[in-house]
């Protein structure tokens, strides 16, 4: 028996039933400006093809910009704030200073059901509790390991497991004795030597808190007693151990060592998987990322994200494009094409096929659970960057606890501005 | 013109205009100034005016006065920057140009293969400034570079070069004279192929060494293309800063912080607009107060020649 | 040829050290460039095999592959090289005969500040292009320019330096020389085309080559103002193969020499016109 009230309520089921599929039918129309970066066409292009072949009634043009300035140029186009480009790639961690500088559309109600994404990849697109930029794809990190040097110097390696991961005292252990200077070999070689990126996690390998709770503060946790301990260890790798090469900062450099068969170890993102499986003769196997005995297994994570301009003049076609970067499909055809953890829960199991390998086991381990994204603060890139300094200066040899200081300090004065 | 046109014998104010010195030069200013006045001298006096301003997150200005500046003043790292940029460029810009003459006086007489080494000398200017850092940085990268291989062959220890405190601002002096000397070449064997050999000729036959021929006919006659070369080198130079973006950042501990360095960090880093245009407008202060200083020095006898 | 002193050793001496030096310059500013250009046909895992040693292995290398050659076609390399050089070429054409007639005005006319006017069309060259970037792009946004060859090309038309260069050249040339022209009843304008450009031409080869290379160079205001794939010019394309997580260093190298030997030949034109003009006519 139907009663007046269920009637009503099926009416309305229907209603909006015809409404969604007039909307789903309803083709988005104009003209994007999409700022991507240059990728290798094969990463970029079928992702493109597969909005237009969705919506045929959208021209996107596309602009890829090379890495090295992408930022700058970004820059300039968002402070002129006009209405493009409608849709930008942004490095995830700069969420929160593009969204406090009005430069990003709020997500929330555009895309709905955000459960789909991995919490680590959401919290990086969020700020203050609302999404603002979709994750493409996700990163993680993985110790390399050179068979044929481990061999040589009889030493086993570390197993392809998270179980046999190795702490850093180990790590360090083994490094003394797989380097060998006279003939530029060496021990252990981290990918990216001065990025916060990859070497928050050691600081927070040993309790420390990277950044205040209100995301602007950094005295007090940059030169806390844990970061000062983590940093003062890292600093030894390449002055008291010298196990580590001085000065390589360009991460293309430190592949190549790796790469050329004169690194034994080598910490680094698991696109090396790619890179390293291309190069004849180089005998090596992947371990988990280490930890300090005593300590917790932090990992990093996090990479590109997308977002829309809140100034945009196509807002219809426009969220057809953020709703399409969304779909499980969309995140399985990146993850396919260009080799990166997908950001999505449901696509590691469409993609089980391919995400069988160690490598890969491991890397779903730490994104479940030791992976901990950069800290969501608008001034990511002066605290990044004032960081990296100090890191640098302190392989170079500089006392850690002074140098964190200052650090510090300079981080606060920029963020000044933050705090209104 | 049309009236100039009507009034045949008596010239209409136009056509007067057109004819005096001022109207004239107007005339043939015009498509320059435009142009300049567009696309360089509007956006100048915007970025000037916008010294003056502090922006809020949301892209709101609000007028500072001269606060921008006198936080500048205040700061330390400023004046390092400056003291650091003026020491850059007392080194840089003799250097250059007399490498550069060198190189133009080296290619100028015709000979055997003389054509290879203009087109080497002028080579490296064909790499962009970015691709130069990217190049150079991995040749003196103390680990994986041929460079430090080649010092270690023939028995020196490897050197940091961007990578020491203390040979950092002299390799970026270097690696910018690489490339920049043959383009500045350029410019000098152009004057020195305007040169009338018959000069010389009489100057020999009076008797003059050759460091004479060069002291009294080259460089006299050299003073204009010197003029342009050392303005327009000193332009260039106060503006370099690539290298020191993608490979120093500064560092270390500060060797290379180069004014122009830190107007790019200010605004791209630490998105601090108001700032980074302030140290913009000093660095523009002082490349004209240099460029005016440069002009009173080599214009004495110019009406001459 | 002018006759030439000293005694035959002493000539020899002479041309034997002006060698010396020449080679051990050129040796300096091109071995590194010998490297990279050799180091574009490896393999990619050649490229730093041996660059920690220094034998000839570090230049030569042992197994020689086109593929960073070949690759660049898929690439859009080429279509970005060709719109350099249309920049390239446009921008020279237009700012020459711009930049020569203002340098002309500077040198010959007298009116009331000319000195300042000159240190302001100087200081257009001394502002720090970051400075400026977001006021121009405006401008540009606002002449519906964006993407396109306009907002390539006509910014760098007008140059301070290219007038400060013509009007060093003109101001050396006595007034006379036009005077006497004035009197024979020719226009102004008629004496700059007829007279002035055609006596300037060591200038116009100078300042068409900077005009060029500025071009050639240009990276950032390219990737502001117009960096979809049908405007890409060279710099951009070369950058393109230095991603943060991975440098395709073969295809960096290759796209690299291309462009530095297409950019080396106004230069060697450049040197071509002044053999020839010297050769035949002389220069006063």
């Amino acid at each position: 028996m139907t009663t007046r009230r269920d009637t009503l309520a099926m009416l309305a089921a229907g209603a909006a039933s015809l409404g969604l599929g007039r909307a789903a039918s309803a083709q988005a129309k104009g003209e994007l400006n999409v700022i991507w970066q240059a990728w290798p066409d094969a990463h970029v292009t079928p992702i493109f093809d597969g909005f237009k072949k969705k919506n045929p009634g959208v021209t996107l043009r596309d602009e890829r910009l090379p890495f090295n300035e992408l930022f700058q140029a970004t820059e300039v186009r968002l402070q002129s704030r006009g209405p493009t480009p409608d849709i930008y790639i942004a490095d995830g961690p700069l969420t929160a200073s593009y969204a406090v500088r009005k430069h990003l559309q709020e997500l929330d109600s555009i895309i709905g059901d955000l459960d789909r994404y991995t919490k680590a990849a959401r919290d990086q697109g969020s700020f203050r509790g609302k999404l603002y930029t979709l994750p493409l794809f996700s990163s993680s990190q993985l110790l390399y390991i050179n068979k044929k040097l481990f061999a040589e110097a009889g030493i086993t390696p570390p197993p392809a497991t998270v179980d046999g991961r190795w702490t850093w005292e180990q790590v360090v252990e083994a490094a003394k004795k797989l380097t060998d200077r006279s003939s530029n070999r060496w021990g252990l070689v981290i990918e990216q030597a001065e990025r916060p990126y990859q070497l928050l996690p050691l600081a927070q390998s040993k309790g420390a808190a990277v950044i205040g709770p209100d995301g602007l503060t950094a005295s007090g946790f940059v030169d806390s007693a844990p970061f000062i301990d983590a940093f003062r260890w890292y600093g030894e790798l390449y002055t008291k151990h010298q196990v580590s090469p001085p000065n390589v900062f360009e991460i293309n450099l430190a592949q190549e060592l790796f790469a050329t068969g004169r690194a034994a170890m080598y910490l680094g993102t698991n696109s090396n998987m790619s890179i390293f499986g291309s190069r004849e003769g180089l005998d090596w196997t992947v371990a988990a990322h280490p930890y300090f005995s005593g300590g917790k297994p932090v990992t990093p994570t996090g990479s590109w994200h997308v977002g829309m301009n809140p100034r945009t003049k196509q807002k219809e076609a426009a969220e057809a494009f953020m709703r399409y970067l969304a779909e499980p499909a969309t995140i399985e055809m990146q993850a396919r094409a260009r080799a990166n953890p997908p950001v999505i829960r449901s696509v590691w199991d469409s993609m089980s096929d391919v995400l069988g390998t160690p490598g890969w086991k491991i890397i779903r381990h730490e994104l479940d659970n030791t992976a901990v994204p950069r800290p969501a603060t608008p001034g990511w890139r002066e605290y990044e960057d004032i960081l990296r300094i100090a890191i640098r200066e302190i392989t170079g040899g500089s006392d850690p606890a002074a140098r964190l200081q200052k650090a510090a300090k300079d981080i606060d004065r920029e963020m000044a501005k933050y705090r209104g | 013109m049309s009236t100039a046109a009507r009034h045949h014998g008596a010239p209409g104010l136009l056509a007067r205009i057109l004819r005096s010195q001022g109207g004239l030069a107007a005339l043939f200013l015009a498509p320059a100034l435009l142009g300049l006045l567009v696309f360089r001298l509007a956006p100048i006096a915007v970025a000037g005016i916008g010294a003056l301003y502090r922006e809020n997150l949301e892209g709101d200005q609000a007028f500072v006065g001269l606060a921008n500046f006198a936080s500048l003043f205040a700061d330390d790292s400023f004046w390092h920057a400056l003291r650091t940029t003026l020491l850059f460029n007392i080194i840089i810009n003799p250097l250059q140009i007399a490498i550069a003459f060198g190189m133009a006086l080296l290619v100028l007489k015709p000979g055997r293969g003389i054509t290879f080494f203009r087109a080497a000398f002028f080579l490296p200017m064909t790499l962009s400034i970015g691709l130069t850092a990217v190049l150079w940085s991995m040749l003196l990268d103390q680990t994986i570079g041929p460079v430090n291989a080649l010092l270690e062959q023939l028995g020196f220890a490897r050197q940091g070069f961007f990578r020491d405190e203390n040979q950092a601002l002299g390799t970026a002096i270097a690696v910018a004279s690489w490339k920049g000397c043959g383009y500045w070449m350029v410019f000098l064997l152009a004057g020195l192929f305007g040169i009338d050999e018959q000069l010389y000729e009489a100057a020999r036959i009076d008797g003059a060494t050759a460091g004479q021929r060069f002291r009294y006919v080259t460089l006299p006659l050299m003073r204009r293309p010197l003029t342009f070369v050392l303005i327009a080198d000193t332009a260039v130079n106060f503006l370099f800063f690539a290298p020191v973006y993608i490979i120093t950042a500064g560092g270390p501990n500060g060797a290379t912080s180069l004014m122009m360095f830190k107007a790019y960090e200010a605004a791209f880093t630490f998105m601090n607009w108001g700032r980074s245009l302030a140290y913009s407008t000093v660095i523009l202060a002082i490349v004209i107060l240099v460029a005016i200083v440069q002009l009173r020095l080599l214009r004495h006898g110019e009406n001459e020649a | 040829m002018s006759t030439v002193h000293g005694s035959p050793s002493a000539r020899f001496g002479a041309g034997l050290a002006r060698y010396a030096a020449l080679i051990a310059i050129a040796t300096v500013l091109l071995l590194p460039l010998i490297w990279l250009v050799l180091s574009s046909f490896r393999p990619a895992g050649e490229i730093f095999a041996n660059s920690h040693q220094f034998t000839w292995r570090t230049f030569v290398p042992s197994v020689v592959t086109f593929e960073n050659y070949t690759s660049l076609v898929e690439t859009g390399f080429f279509r970005a090289l060709a719109n350099s050089l249309f920049v390239g070429v446009a921008t020279m054409a237009l700012g020459l005969l711009v930049n020569a007639s203002a340098g002309f005005a500077f040198a010959v006319f007298e009116f009331p500040g000319r000195g300042l006017l000159l240190i302001l069309v100087l200081a257009s060259a001394m502002m720090p292009f970051e400075a400026i970037v977001i006021p121009l792009y405006q401008i540009i946004r606002w002449l519906g320019w964006v993407d396109s060859y306009q907002a390539l090309i006509l910014p760098e038309v007008a140059n301070g330096l290219v007038i400060f260069l013509f009007r060093q050249f003109f101001v050396a040339v006595p007034r006379e020389f036009y005077e006497a022209a004035r009197v024979d009843g020719a226009s102004w304008g008629r004496i700059f085309f007829k007279i002035a450009l055609p006596l300037s031409w060591p200038v116009i080869v100078t300042g068409a080559l900077m005009q060029f290379m500025t071009q050639w160079e240009a990276f950032f205001w390219p990737l502001v103002a117009a960096p979809s794939p049908d405007h890409t010019l060279v710099q951009i394309a070369i950058t393109r193969n230095i991603s943060f997580e991975e440098t395709s260093w073969g295809r960096l190298f290759s796209s690299t020499t291309i462009a530095c030997l297409v950019a080396l030949v106004p230069f060697l034109a450049f040197q071509r016109v002044y053999l020839r003009n010297i050769a035949s006519s002389g220069l006063k």
